[in-house]
C-alpha cells in the first residue's frame, strides 16, 4: 500500500469534519462529568512528517499526560496533556478536591485515567460509527513528566513504522475560560487510505 | 574561555559536531538516547539524538540520523573529517528511559536503543566514560564541547553532570 503524502482540499476539510465530530463527542462527554461547560478551539489539522510534531507542541514543563493507543483501521495515539493546576481543577469538579501542593496521587490519578478513557472512547466511537469503521482503543496510561519529552516518547513509539501522520492538536476551555489543557490525537498515515475511502463512501463518490 | 558559550539545540533524529565552544542542548529525551561523543585535545565535540536502534532493521532508511548505529558513524565520520583523532574520542550517553508502557512491541525500546549505542561505540573501540540511562523519566541534555561535562536535566530529580 502507498501511503498518501498530500491531501487535497476535499479530503483535508472531510478529515476536519471527522476530527471536529469526534472531538466534539469526546468533550461533550468531558462536560457531563465535570459538569461544566466545555469547549474548544478550532482543531489545527495537519498532514506532516511524524519527526516534525515535537516543533508544533515545545513545552519544556512538567505536565500530566493521559495516552491512549488508537487500534484496528485508524492506527496512533490519542494524548490529554494537561498542566498540574489543570489536572488538579478537573480532578476537584470530578471529586470535590484535590490537594494543589502535592503531586498526584492514586485517586487522582485514577480520575484523569478514566476522564482520559471517556474522552478517547467517545473520540474512536463517533469516528466508527461516521465512517463505519472499526477503532480499538487500549486502556490509558499515565505520566507526569516534560511535555517534550512524553511527546518525544510517542513519537519515538511510531517510529518504526510511520513516516508521516495525521496531527489534530485543539486546546479546551471551561465555561469559556481558556485552561491548560491540549488534546493531540496522532493518526498513522497507513490509516489514511482507510478513513478516505471510508469518506467517499459516506458522500457518494 | 566564553562565559557564555553558544548554545546550540539538537532535535529528534538530528545531529551536530562543533568545535569549542559550544554547548549542544536536546530537550526531553524519552526512550531516546543523546550521544555525545568529544575529543578533548582538538576540542572538537557531537551531539546526536537518535530515536531507533539500528538502520539495518528500518524499512525506511533515508536519515541516518535517526538510528544509533548510523548516527554514532556519521559523528565520528565528522571529527575525523575535522582532524580529530580516533584514539582520543570518548562517549557520554543519557536517555532511554520507559516512561509509560503502552503498545507491545514498544515496551523495551528505549533498552534496546542504549544497547544499540553500546555496542556500536565498542565496536568502533569509542569508551564509554559516563551514562545517565534508564529508569522511567525523561531527560534534557546540556553538554558542553569545552569542558565535556554533559548535564542531565529531569523535572522532578536534581540535575546531574556526568
Amino acid at each position: 500500500m502507498t501511503d498518501i503524502k498530500t491531501l487535497t482540499d476535499f479530503q483535508s476539510d472531510a478529515l476536519k469534519e471527522v476530527g471536529n465530530i469526534g472531538i466534539g463527542h469526546a468533550t461533550t462527554s468531558l462536560s457531563q462529568m465535570v459538569n461544566k461547560q466545555v469547549g474548544i478551539s478550532l482543531p489545527e489539522l495537519k498532514l506532516i512528517p511524524l519527526l516534525t510534531v515535537p516543533q508544533l507542541v515545545k513545552n519544556e514543563d512538567p505536565v500530566i499526560g493521559i495516552i491512549l493507543e488508537l487500534k484496528g483501521d485508524a492506527k496512533g495515539f490519542l494524548l490529554l496533556l494537561l498542566s498540574k493546576p489543570t489536572a488538579k481543577f478537573l480532578v476537584r469538579l470530578v471529586i470535590g478536591e484535590a490537594d494543589v501542593t502535592k503531586g498526584f496521587d492514586e485517586m487522582e490519578t485514577s480520575v484523569l485515567k478514566e476522564l482520559g478513557n471517556i474522552m478517547g472512547g467517545t473520540y474512536i466511537s463517533a469516528l466508527s460509527n461516521f465512517l463505519s469503521i472499526s477503532i480499538g482503543l487500549s486502556p490509558p496510561s499515565d505520566v507526569y513528566d516534560i511535555s517534550d519529552a512524553i511527546i518525544n516518547q510517542v513519537v519515538c513509539l511510531m517510529s518504526p513504522d510511520v513516516e508521516d501522520v495525521l496531527f489534530l492538536k485543539t486546546q479546551f476551555d471551561i465555561n469559556s475560560e481558556k485552561i491548560d489543557g491540549k488534546i493531540l490525537i496522532f493518526t498513522d498515515s497507513h490509516s489514511l487510505t482507510k478513513m478516505l475511502e471510508a469518506i467517499n463512501k459516506l458522500v457518494g463518490k | 574561555m566564553d562565559p557564555k558559550p553558544e548554545k546550540i539545540i539538537i532535535g529528534i533524529a538530528e545531529l551536530v559536531v562543533v568545535h569549542n565552544p559550544a554547548v549542544l542542548v536536546t530537550i526531553g529525551l524519552g526512550s531516546c538516547v543523546a550521544i555525545s561523543i568529544r575529543d578533548p585535545v582538538a576540542r572538537y565535540g557531537g551531539l546526536s539524538h537518535i530515536l531507533l536502534p539500528s538502520i539495518s532493521e528500518a524499512n525506511n532508511k533515508s536519515n541516518p540520523m535517526k538510528f544509533a548505529d548510523s548516527a554514532i558513524e556519521m559523528v565520528v565520520e565528522l571529527l575525523l573529517e575535522k582532524g580529530c583523532a580516533k584514539r582520543r574520542l570518548e562517549a557520554k550517553i543519557a536517555g532511554g528511559a520507559s516512561m509509560f508502557n503502552i503498545g507491545s512491541s514498544s515496551i523495551n525500546i528505549g533498552e534496546r536503543n542504549i544497547e544499540a549505542v553500546k555496542k556500536k561505540l565498542k565496536e568502533l573501540e569509542i569508551p564509554l566514560i559516563a551514562s545517565d540511562t534508564g529508569l522511567n523519566y525523561g531527560r534534557t541534555v546540556e553538554f558542553n564541547i569545552a569542558s565535556g561535562i554533559m548535564y542531565v536535566k529531569s523535572a522532578f530529580h536534581e540535575t546531574k553532570e556526568i
